[in-house]
């Protein structure tokens, strides 16, 4: 008896955990996990995934959907859209400009506290997509007390030399359909999943 | 930085500052319209909207901005470090491509992107300044206290408010073919609104 009303919470155990999981996966936010919306949460993944899929995109006017073809060209698109060699040729020199003054800039390269990490941290939407990384703030504020000395010296050592380990700073770029039925990769908005500890970082400055 | 942003931007910015709303400059247009209505006068309204505006960001341009801010070196340095240490790769259907180093434009989604961004359009409010100064642009006159206006700003949305003399325009037009040049904001000319008011 005991040990099949051990199976039985072990079983709802499991089932609460897919439906988080799934809930996670549909992106939907105004509903919670724990009613058993499995089947709701699902039909919202396979109707995202249908809406977000680049089947193809438009090459010099014609349509290509050979998967490795697709993405270079999409590789080859975005990295010319974020490049570029030349240097200002015009400053704004003669233009007045009310500038901060010492104490501002004493206040903006302070030390940071523990406190304000945690803010910065705790300021972050838990369930939002993660970065490179695979670390949701869910994750970080769950398990903050185990990992916050790290992620500390992390913050500090930026603070003092001003560089990102590296791999800190990657991210992705997810490419959002702007019109229904996108062709060209114009049609696309490029949202970026930056990593945890670049979020922070970034935050606290 | 958010905290001393309100000190630096310009009166006529309202986006992503604190102690500035949403609706403020919705509401100077709007009282702009109605004061001129009420005097019976007339003005030019021109709404101009950014190509691409994140992605075409000159990071020299963004750090020169920060120095002529008076941010301090070891604070633009910090921020040299943010940008040129990422790297982007495009998730298509799940599977990303191989990574690059972009050398321009601001990531949306990065926290810091709207604040940078910020800072880039103080640019223009400085020469749009520069220009009222030497009274080669004329706002409307607005309010018991004649405050003239000329132009407001919201992140990259901007509306040049001035009486309707074909000089006002080409002034305006100048402006912004020179922040061009400075910043690679480039104007989308197709998306400009226009307006006329009798």
């Amino acid at each position: 008896m005991s040990e099949r009303k051990h199976m039985f919470a072990e079983l709802k155990r499991i089932n609460y955990r897919q439906e988080v999981l799934h809930k996670q996966k549909s992106r939907v936010k105004w509903l919670e996990a724990g009613d058993l919306n499995t089947k709701f949460f699902h039909r919202m993944i396979k109707w995202r995934r249908m809406k977000n899929m680049i089947k193809g995109v438009k090459i010099k006017n014609q349509w290509c959907e050979e998967p490795r073809k697709v993405k270079e060209n999409i590789k080859n698109f975005f990295e010319k859209r974020f490049t570029e060699k030349s240097d200002i040729k015009v400053r704004l020199d003669n233009v007045q400009f009310t500038s901060i003054n010492r104490e501002d800039n004493v206040s903006l390269t302070s030390r940071f506290s523990e406190n304000e990490i945690k803010e910065a941290i705790w300021d972050c939407d838990s369930s939002k997509s993660p970065g490179p990384d695979g670390f949701n703030f869910n994750f970080i504020k769950q398990f903050w007390d185990t990992i916050k000395l790290d992620i500390i010296r992390a913050v500090n050592s930026f603070h003092s030399c001003g560089k990102l380990a590296k791999g800190s700073n990657a991210s992705f770029i997810t490419l959002i359909p702007k019109t229904e039925d996108p062709q060209g990769l114009e049609e696309y908005r490029p949202i970026s999943l930056v990593g945890s500890v670049y979020k922070i970082i970034s935050k606290i400055i | 930085m958010q905290k001393v942003l309100h000190k630096i931007n310009d009166q006529k910015q309202s986006a992503f500052i604190e102690g500035r709303g949403l609706l403020d400059s919705v509401v100077l247009v709007n009282e702009v319209i109605d004061e001129v209505r009420r005097i019976k006068g007339k003005c030019t309204i021109i709404k101009v909207d950014f190509e691409k505006a994140y992605d075409s960001v000159n990071w020299e341009f963004l750090l020169y901005m920060m120095a002529r801010l008076g941010f301090c070196d070891k604070w633009i340095k910090w921020i040299r470090g943010c940008l040129e240490s990422s790297t982007i790769s495009v998730l298509v259907n799940g599977s990303p491509t191989e990574q690059f180093s972009p050398t321009k434009g601001l990531r949306q989604g990065d926290p810091l992107a709207p604040f940078l961004f910020l800072i880039v359009v103080e640019g223009l409010a400085g020469v749009v300044r520069q220009a009222e100064y030497k009274g080669l642009l004329e706002g409307i006159k607005v309010g018991k206290k004649q405050i003239p206006i000329n132009m407001l700003q919201f992140a990259d949305d901007t509306i040049f408010v001035c009486s309707p003399k074909p000089q006002n325009i080409v002034v305006i037009k100048s402006i912004l073919r020179c922040f061009e040049i400075a910043s690679r904001l480039k104007v989308n000319f197709h998306k400009r609104k226009y307006w006329y008011a009798k």
